[in-house]
C-alpha cells in the first residue's frame, strides 16, 4: 500500500516536471516567433523611401569619393557605397545581406570592373534592370597594364583584353584593375562615369558636368605641383607588394623591378619567402613599396633582409567618407615619392597648407623606414 | 639555410614554443582537457576582437587578459560538476569564436585576420621572441615547481584534496598558464592547427612511454624535432611551416599507434 502510494507521488512529481518544462518550451518558441514575427512587420515598413531620387550604389570606396565629388550639392540625387569605408581591397569582400538589399533599390550601380567585383557576377545577373556602370570602360585597351596572370608575359595579355566584351567584363587577373592611383587614368574615369550620369539623369546634367570640371581642376592643380618626378634625370626602381601601385609608377615612370602581391596572404613557406628576398635582392638598390592598408610584416621582413628602405602607400581605399580623400591619399604617396628620390620638396609647404585635415597626410606623407 | 634572418628568428621561435607545447601537452592529455584547449583557442579570436573595439593597436594583451578569464570560466562550468561539461564548453567556444568572426568581418573584410588561422611564424621579429622566452621560463619555473602537486591533482583529485592540495587552486594555475602560452603563441602558430601542436606530441610520447620522466621526455623530443624538421622542409618545398611541422607530428603519432598497437 505504501509503495503504491509513493509510486502515484513520483508519477505526479513527473508529470509537474514534464508539465514545467513543456510550459518553458512553449514560451522559448513563443519569444522566438513573436521576434520573428517583428522582424517581418519591420521589414514591411522599410519600404518607405521616396521614389523621386535617382539613387546611385558604388561597390567601394574610390568610387563612392568619386561620386561624392559627382554630385556635390546636386538635388534628389543619392549615393550610398557598398563595402565599408575600412574594407579596403575588394578582392576578398564578402558579401552581407545590407548590401543587396543596396543594389535593390538602386538606379545606377557603379563599379570599377576588371575583375574588382567578382564576387558580385552571380548577384548582378539576379537585377537585369540594374544598370551597371564600369569605371575602366571609361578607359583605352592599352591604358591597362597586365594584371597577376601576366606579370611576365604581356602579349597574352592584350590578346585577351581584346577578346573581352568590354575592359570593365574583364575577369579577375587577366588586367591590373587599380587604375585610378594613375592621375591621368582617374580623370578619364571621373569623365566617363560624369557622362553616364548626365545621360541618366539629364535635369541634373548641368551640375555633374560642372562639378566633374571642378574636381579636374583640383586634381590638375595637384599634379602640376609634382611634375618634378616626372622629369627626374634617374629615377630608383620599385618593388611593389601590391600590384595597386603599379599605375602611379607607371604615371611618374618609375622602373617597377618587380611586383609581388603578398601583402594580403600568409601562410607561406619559407621556400616562398627565400624566393621572395632573393627576388628582391637582384632588383639591386631600388625602393620597397608597400601598401598601409596591410599589417606591413612581410614589407618589414623583406627591409630587414635586403637592407632596402620600405615606404608605406596609400592605394586610397580605406579612410574617411571625404571628399578630398583620394587627393589626400595621392598628394601624400607623391610625397613619399619626393622623398624616395631624395628630393627636398619645394612645394610641401604650400601643399600643407591646403590639406584640411593635419593628421591625415602625416602618416602617409612621411616615407618611414619600418622597424 | 640560417644565414636568412628569417630562419634564425623562426628556428629560435620554434625551439621556444615546441618545447612549451611539448610539457603542457602531457597534462592536458592526461586530463584529457583536449577539447579544453581547444575552446581556449577559438577564443583567441574574440580577445582580438575586444581588443579592437577598444582601439588598442597591441591586440595581445586583450587576447591574453580575455583568454585568462575565459579559462577561468571553463574551468568554473567544468567544477559545476554537472553533466555534459563539454557541450557547454562547445558552447561557449562557438559563442566566443561568433564574436570574434562578427566583430572583425565587420567590413566585411575578414582576410586582413587571415594570419590568426594559420600562423605567421616566419615574420616574427626579435623583440617578438622576448614574448615567447618570458613563457618558456614561466612554464619551466612552474613545472619544477608545482609539477608534483599537479600529477597528484591530475591522479586523484579526491585524495590531493585530502592531503591538503588546493586541488582548485592548481587547476585554476594550469589553465592560467595554459590561456597564457596559447594566446603568446596563437599568432606564430595559428588557431587551426595550435591544438594539434598541444595533442600530437603527448599523444604520440603516450604511446611510447614507460613512465612519467620517459613520457615527458618523449613529449618534448618529439615536439621540437617535429617543429625543426617542418621548418627545414618548409624552406625546400611550397608547403607552408605550420602544417607541415603538424603533418610530421601526426606522422609520429601513427607510428607510434601502430608500434602500440
Amino acid at each position: 500500500m505504501n509503495k503504491k502510494r509513493q509510486n502515484i507521488f513520483l508519477q505526479r512529481r513527473e508529470k509537474r516536471k514534464s508539465g514545467r518544462s513543456r510550459s518553458a518550451g512553449t514560451w522559448v518558441l513563443s519569444v522566438l516567433l513573436a521576434a520573428l514575427l517583428c522582424i517581418g512587420a519591420l521589414s514591411g515598413c522599410q519600404k518607405t523611401e521616396k521614389e523621386d531620387t535617382f539613387k546611385v550604389v558604388t561597390s567601394f570606396y574610390p568610387l563612392y569619393i568619386m561620386l561624392m565629388n559627382l554630385t556635390d550639392g546636386v538635388d534628389g540625387v543619392e549615393i550610398a557605397n557598398m563595402a565599408e569605408p575600412q574594407t579596403g581591397c575588394l578582392h576578398d569582400y564578402q558579401l552581407r545581406p545590407k548590401d543587396l538589399v543596396r543594389l535593390e533599390g538602386a538606379d545606377l550601380f557603379v563599379a570599377n570592373g576588371g575583375g574588382m567585383e567578382e564576387f558580385l557576377s552571380d548577384v548582378l545577373s539576379t537585377y537585369p534592370s540594374l544598370m551597371v556602370v564600369y569605371a575602366l570602360d571609361g578607359l583605352h585597351e592599352e591604358d591597362l597594364l597586365p594584371g597577376e596572370e601576366h606579370a611576365h608575359g604581356e602579349e597574352d595579355f592584350h590578346e585577351e583584353t581584346e577578346a573581352a566584351d568590354s575592359l570593365g567584363a574583364l575577369p579577375s587577373g587577366v588586367a591590373n584593375p587599380h587604375t585610378w592611383l594613375n592621375p591621368e587614368l582617374y580623370k578619364e574615369e571621373l569623365q566617363y562615369i560624369s557622362s553616364i550620369l548626365e545621360e541618366q539623369d539629364p535635369e541634373n546634367g548641368e551640375d555633374y558636368r560642372e562639378n566633374c570640371d571642378a574636381y579636374i581642376r583640383k586634381i590638375d592643380e595637384l599634379t602640376a605641383e609634382y611634375d618634378d618626378l616626372k622629369e627626374l634625370p634617374s629615377k630608383k626602381g620599385c618593388v611593389l607588394l601590391h600590384e595597386s601601385f603599379a599605375y602611379l609608377a607607371d604615371a611618374y615612370g618609375f622602373p617597377v623591378m618587380e611586383t609581388v602581391d603578398v601583402e594580403k596572404d600568409s601562410g607561406f613557406s619559407a621556400r616562398e619567402i627565400r624566393q621572395l628576398i632573393d627576388l628582391v635582392r637582384e632588383a639591386g638598390d631600388a625602393m620597397i613599396i608597400s601598401d598601409s592598408q596591410y599589417s606591413g610584416r612581410i614589407s618589414r621582413l623583406l627591409a630587414e633582409e635586403t637592407g632596402l628602405v620600405t615606404y608605406q602607400m596609400d592605394s586610397g581605399v580605406s579612410g574617411e567618407y571625404e571628399k578630398d580623400a583620394w587627393l589626400d591619399a595621392m598628394r601624400g604617396n607623391l610625397e613619399t615619392l619626393r622623398t624616395a628620390s631624395g628630393m627636398t620638396s619645394g612645394s610641401a609647404v604650400a601643399s600643407e597648407n591646403r590639406v584640411k585635415d593635419p593628421e591625415k597626410p602625416a602618416d602617409s606623407e612621411t616615407g618611414s623606414r619600418e622597424e | 639555410m640560417f644565414q636568412y634572418e628569417f630562419m634564425k628568428n623562426a628556428l629560435i621561435a620554434i625551439l621556444l614554443i615546441t618545447p612549451l607545447f611539448g610539457l603542457l601537452g602531457t597534462m592536458i592529455v592526461n586530463n584529457k582537457m583536449a577539447f579544453f584547449s581547444d575552446a581556449l583557442g577559438h577564443s583567441a579570436i574574440t580577445g582580438i576582437a575586444l581588443g579592437v573595439i577598444l582601439g588598442m593597436t597591441d591586440t595581445t594583451l586583450s587576447m591574453i587578459i580575455f583568454g585568462i578569464l575565459f579559462a577561468l570560466l571553463l574551468n568554473w562550468i567544468k567544477y559545476r560538476g554537472k553533466a555534459g561539461a563539454e557541450t557547454v564548453i562547445s558552447v561557449f567556444a562557438s559563442c566566443g569564436l561568433a564574436i570574434g568572426l562578427a566583430v572583425l568581418s565587420m567590413g566585411g573584410n575578414f582576410s586582413k585576420y587571415n594570419s590568426l588561422l594559420i600562423g605567421d611564424i616566419l615574420s616574427i621579429t626579435r623583440t617578438e621572441l622576448t614574448g615567447l622566452l618570458v613563457a618558456f621560463v614561466l612554464t619551466v619555473i612552474f613545472w619544477l615547481f608545482c609539477f608534483n602537486r599537479l600529477h597528484f591533482v591530475s591522479i586523484n583529485p579526491s585524495l590531493a584534496q585530502s592531503k591538503g592540495v588546493p586541488v582548485r587552486l592548481y587547476d585554476n594555475l594550469f589553465v592560467v598558464l595554459m590561456a597564457i602560452i596559447v594566446m603568446l603563441s596563437i599568432q606564430w602558430v595559428g588557431l587551426l592547427i595550435i591544438n594539434a601542436l598541444l595533442i600530437l606530441p603527448a599523444a604520440a610520447a603516450r604511446n611510447l612511454a614507460r613512465n612519467m620522466r620517459t613520457y615527458h621526455l618523449f613529449s618534448v623530443l618529439i615536439a621540437v624535432i617535429c617543429g625543426v624538421l617542418g621548418l627545414v622542409l618548409s624552406y625546400y618545398t611550397d608547403i607552408a611551416t605550420g602544417p607541415m611541422i603538424v603533418l610530421l607530428a601526426s606522422g609520429v603519432f601513427f607510428l607510434t599507434f601502430l608500434k602500440r598497437a
